[in-house]
């Protein structure tokens, strides 16, 4: 487990190497590449363009110098074009029409034929000028007579070691450049991924040692980084601060049936042993303890039941079913329910529709869960009190609002309250009876409605809750 | 003793084999007079490039006349590789060929003159390279319809070898090695003046010119009713220029295997500085021996300062 948590830290790294290399120094190189290659061309061109210039500058002073047409001339002829080649560098060659040269700068080829393709082509078609195999370049005119008709050629060759040298001269520092520059942007893209890299790994660590079972580990933050990975930390953290929650709560419910069942089992048992020890105990005695044994029976099926609810609400077994209601007839019928109770203790109980309102809801469950807010709402309330049951909706939500003025609770009971079995007053709570899970079985009921449920109270002055519905349900 | 026989014998039958091999190699490359000429050089054109390529054909013959024949008829076949295509083209037929003390005549119908530059100089190029590819054929004459091949000027094109035709030759902007043309003065048979010759010498483009000049000098006049007057066993220790005086230093030969009155030596000094300032970067020469400047020469001639040129009929 532990090795395949740091191959995978390495293999983000060589991601973002070979990322760069393929996105960043690959182009950087064809780049450089294209350039000098463009620009060595663009030097050849240039310098082809300029040997045919001068071959046909040279080709013209042949003529009027009249070179080819005086055999006698041959003297000045040699010298010419020696002089001419030593002060340009090129070598000059001046061939007839056939091919045959007729002088050679360098001396070597005079009165041999060289059939070359760039003298056919300028003796058949129009002056050309190629880079040869040998890195010279061979730029060819023809000599033209008074008539126009071609008779002979001028060749011009010089080599291209100078534009080579030149762009070469280029490419060192450039590449050195190239190469200083990979280096800082990898020794970079190195540092950064690990940015990346190292928090992962860290949080990686910690999540093992969560799931190993300890659960107070948690991933430290680090408040400047905002990145995702933060983020990814902070909501890992929470994570744990949620497992860690319900742990707790596991334990404390656990705690709390095991304390709310003793409660009526210590009582049975009590009965049951005073009757056990006491022999001659009359019928009657004997009939009011079976019945108070009976009563915390019920006590105890009650408590129970509500919890196999309140789980069964919570693993979502029971599924919910969704129909299309009218959320005022619903409301009606709990008040006609309720109202005898209310009438008992001469509590006013009102009920105000703004408006019709279909929603779709569980109307079973839902209907539960708003009876016990009502049913608390009465009873916490004092004789001659009040109780609203408010209805309303917006275009998403329908509210139902259900507000006494009764004992009220402090603030800080409020968010405590949802919890399972707890009672703010525990020396009050087997007067008023009930199993202390309504609000909770309540709670879980509006959360499987996708809604909210919200207490504003104040003690002696009365409590409000506000139950928000969608009225459609999106699964 | 008997092992040491054997060895012998051994060595001398491989020795036998060797020369038999070799003989017979010889013969078989064709180079004798079996007449018959495998795997003849045949050259092709490939139009695009306008290169002339070859391919090895089987060129048989019992006779001079069959063989050439057979060649032509190769030329004239299309080629193996796609690229190329033969470089006689179809407006052109062969009229006559023949050989005759080792030269190739080769005659054109008139459709020669009617072909562009590219497909007339390759045919050239084929014809001869082709042609001299067979044994007994070192030249070749090329004429159109019994005239002979011109050149520009009007010349006759006259015979063609590999030597004097060249195709697809590799010209250096930059040759090592180049032809020029010098002067030198050689002293006349009296003494009295220097009579000049004009010299195609093959000069290396890293040594100094006047280097060459002073070994031509030493080697003599071609004109014999001139004087080689420098002594032909003078050794050049070394040569150079600068600031325009050449710096000449020779072994001591220069001085005692002369043998001459001082007109005679005048002379040939003279010979000597005027050839090495006809070259345009020497206006002066300084004149040592083994090394050292000496007071004079042979006795007559001061040879404390350097030289200019002169005319010595004056």
């Amino acid at each position: 487990m532990g090795n395949k948590l740091r191959h995978g830290s390495y293999k983000i790294r060589l991601m973002l190497i070979i990322t760069y290399i393929c996105a960043g120094i690959i182009p950087l190189l064809l780049f450089t590449v294209v350039v000098f290659k463009t620009t060595e061309n663009y030097y050849i061109e240039e310098r082809k363009k300029e040997l045919l210039n001068q071959a046909n500058v040279y080709s013209g002073h042949i003529t009027i110098s009249g070179y080819i047409s005086k055999a006698e001339n041959n003297h000045a002829f040699n010298r010419d074009i020696e002089l001419t080649s030593e002060q340009s560098g090129y070598r000059i060659i001046v061939t007839d029409n056939m091919g045959v040269v007729l002088n050679d700068s360098n001396g070597t080829e005079t009165g041999k034929t060289i059939l070359l393709p760039e003298i056919m082509e300028a003796l058949d078609k129009k002056d050309v000028a190629n880079v040869q195999k040998n890195g010279n370049i061979y730029a060819v005119t023809s000599i033209v007579d008074e008539n126009g008709s071609k008779i002979g050629t001028v060749l011009v060759a010089e080599d291209t070691i100078d534009i080579k040298n030149r762009v070469n001269g280029i490419k060192k520092p450039i590449y050195i450049m190239n190469i200083l520059i990979s280096f800082i942007v990898l020794a970079f893209v190195l540092v950064m991924s690990h940015t990346i890299t190292g928090p992962l790994s860290k949080l990686l660590e910690v999540i093992k040692s969560m799931s190993d079972g300890h659960l107070d580990e948690r991933m430290p933050v680090d408040e400047c980084s905002n990145n995702e990975i933060m983020q990814m930390a902070v909501a890992v953290n929470n994570m744990a601060d949620t497992l860690e929650q319900v742990e707790t709560s596991r334990q404390n419910f656990v705690s709390n049936v095991s304390h709310e069942l003793k409660t009526p089992l210590s009582s049975i048992k009590v009965l049951s042993e005073s009757i056990l020890l006491n022999a001659e105990a009359p019928k009657e005695m004997y009939i009011e303890f079976l019945e108070d044994i009976n009563s915390e029976v019920d006590r105890m099926t009650e408590i129970i039941n509500d919890l196999l609810t309140l789980v069964r609400l919570d693993q979502k077994e029971v599924p919910l079913n969704f129909a299309s209601e009218s959320v005022n007839d619903m409301l009606e019928d709990i008040i006609k329910r309720l109202r005898p109770l209310s009438d008992n203790k001469k509590i006013d109980l009102q009920y105000n529709a703004v408006k019709d309102v279909m929603a779709d809801i569980d109307r079973t469950k839902l209907s539960l869960a708003i009876s016990n807010l009502v049913e608390n709402a009465i009873k916490y309330t004092d004789t001659d009190g009040t109780v609203k049951v408010t209805l309303d909706s917006d275009h998403q939500n329908a509210f139902i609002t259900v507000s006494d003025n009764g004992i009220g609770m402090a603030e800080e009971e409020l968010t405590k309250i949802f919890q399972r079995f707890y009672r703010i007053d525990k020396t009050r709570a087997r007067e008023t009876g009930g199993t202390g899970l309504g609000l909770s079985i309540t709670r879980s009921t509006i959360m499987l409605h996708k809604g909210s449920i919200k207490v504003t109270s104040h003690e002696n002055e009365g409590t409000t809750f506000v139950v928000r519905i969608p009225l459609t349900h999106v699964v | 003793m008997k092992k040491l026989r054997m060895i012998v014998i051994v060595f001398f039958a491989c020795a036998a084999l060797v020369v038999v091999v070799a003989l017979t190699a010889d013969l078989r490359n064709g180079s004798g007079n079996t007449g018959s000429n495998q795997g003849l050089d045949v050259y092709y054109v490939n139009p695009d490039t306008l290169e002339l390529v070859s391919e090895k054909e089987n060129v048989d013959g019992t006779s001079a006349d069959i063989m050439l024949n057979n060649a032509v008829k190769a030329m004239k076949n299309k080629p193996n590789d796609e690229q190329l295509k033969s470089a006689i083209p179809d407006s052109v037929t062969v009229l006559s060929i023949s050989c005759n003390n080792q030269v190739a005549h080769i005659d054109f119908s008139s459709g020669y003159y009617s072909l562009n530059k590219p497909d007339e100089m390759c045919l050239r190029g084929a014809v001869v390279w082709t042609l001299t590819g067979l044994y007994f054929v070192k030249k070749v004459d090329i004429s159109v319809e019994g005239a002979p091949l011109l050149k520009t000027s009007g010349e006759v094109y006259g015979d063609a070898d590999r030597e004097n035709t060249l195709i697809s030759p590799s010209i250096v902007s930059n040759p090592v090695t180049s032809v020029k043309i010098v002067y030198l003065y050689f002293p006349n048979s009296d003494a009295t003046d220097l009579s000049k010759e004009e010299r195609k010498i093959e000069v290396n483009k890293n040594q100094p010119l006047e280097k060459y000049v002073m070994e031509e000098l030493i080697k003599g006049p071609q004109d014999k009713s001139n004087i080689a007057a420098i002594p032909n066993d003078t050794k050049i220790r070394s040569i150079n220029t600068s600031d325009g005086i050449c710096y000449v230093d020779l072994s001591s030969e220069f001085v005692t295997k002369r043998n001459g009155t001082e007109a005679e030596d005048k002379a040939m000094i003279y010979s000597i500085v005027d050839s090495l300032t006809k070259l345009g970067n020497i206006d002066k020469v300084q004149f040592l021996i083994e090394g050292e400047k000496q007071n004079d020469y042979r006795g007559h001639i001061d040879f404390g300062k350097p030289f200019e040129a002169k005319d010595i009929s004056q």
